[in-house]
């Protein structure tokens, strides 16, 4: 007997406390999605700069984007990103582009996906289906499959990393390059244009 | 074959395309330099190169390569020859390659050592060069072939 009342003392505080947490949930739930919609902000056509000590840190385009303040990231579509490197007289600029995009602010952080290209002045093209470039360290990375298309020929590979300042391209893994004589060639005649 | 048959052999082979295989590989922009490092495998019809390492030169101006630097336990065949050192440099230019450090090299039956041995790729000939530490050594097999 004592058990059974027992039994029904937990199933009334069960049922209390459900009763009572119940309406505190929900306003927690309605103050979230409000908080949600608050913060984000749709943008059609970005064109993002960011200055920092030394003058112009990065600097992208995109056809559009969507601001979350609470992440500080920007989520961006169809992204150009202009990446200066060098200095002095062989100052150039490298270009990142690709389908999405991501930025994370605190990060300094630049995230692209697919159909990723880095290509650079010297007339070298990197392929890749995802890359992220910090412009704080000035390194873009990479760890999928990636095709490095330069007037030498053909390189095909496995992650990469590309030091902006150095102009330096590292494939880690599993190279295979064709060269081409032919290439040369047309590498000259791609860059006159 | 008469000369005109080999020369239109040559040039054929010449404009095939050259295949590297390597672990990693490294493009220093600034240097005109490409590294390639781990069982490095250079694959052309004309001659293929084993390495541990080699490093491949451009020029700047015209973009052509102009330079091969093959390092640690280098191999290499040709048609008519088969050599192993620890250093082989291939001028493009010239159409040479100087092999250093231990370099072997058989060639028509003639088994030569010394301390440097430059081969010349158009004239299918080498020179083989002795020093103070390693003079020049021929071992010549009767009825040999390679």
């Amino acid at each position: 007997m004592p058990r059974k009342w027992a039994t029904v003392a937990l199933i009334c505080l069960m049922a209390w406390l459900y009763a009572a947490t119940r309406p505190q949930a929900k306003e927690a739930e309605k103050e979230d999605s409000s908080r949600e919609l608050e913060t984000h902000v749709q943008i059609k056509g970005v064109h993002f700069q960011e200055f920092g000590e030394s003058g112009l840190t990065v600097e992208l385009w995109s056809s559009s984007g969507k601001y979350s303040r609470r992440g500080e990231s920007l989520e961006l579509e169809e992204v150009k990103v202009l990446v200066p490197s060098g200095s002095g007289q062989s100052k150039k600029t490298m270009e990142l582009t690709g389908k999405r995009g991501n930025v994370q602010l605190e990060e300094k952080l630049v995230t692209v996906r697919g159909d990723v290209q880095v290509v650079t002045e010297d007339g070298y093209e990197l392929q890749t289906d995802e890359a992220s470039y910090s412009y704080e360290t000035r390194e873009i990375e990479g760890s999928g499959p990636v095709k490095v298309i330069g007037p030498e020929g053909t390189t095909t590979g496995v992650g990469f990393h590309v030091w902006v300042e150095e102009k330096v391209v590292l494939v880690h893994r599993s190279v295979e390059t064709i060269l081409e004589p032919g290439a040369i060639q047309r590498a000259k005649e791609k860059l006159k244009e | 074959m008469d000369p005109a048959q080999w020369e239109k052999k040559d040039k054929e082979l010449a404009e095939s395309p050259t295949v590297v295989t390597a672990e990693s590989m490294e493009i220093r922009l600034e240097e005109s330099l490409v590294r390639y490092r781990g069982n490095v495998r250079v694959r052309q019809p004309r001659y293929f190169l084993d390495a541990q390492e080699m490093e491949l030169r451009w020029d700047p101006q015209t973009r052509k390569i102009k330079q091969l630097l093959a390092k640690g336990k280098v191999r290499m065949e040709t048609e008519d020859a088969t050599g192993s050192c620890g250093l082989a440099l291939v001028d493009l230019e010239k159409e040479i390659i100087e092999m250093t450090e231990h370099p072997k090299m058989v060639q028509g039956g003639e088994h030569v050592e010394g301390e440097k041995i430059v081969y010349s790729i158009r004239a299918r000939r080498s020179t083989v060069l002795g020093g103070k530490e390693r003079r020049v050594r021929t071992l010549v097999v009767p009825g040999g072939t390679k």
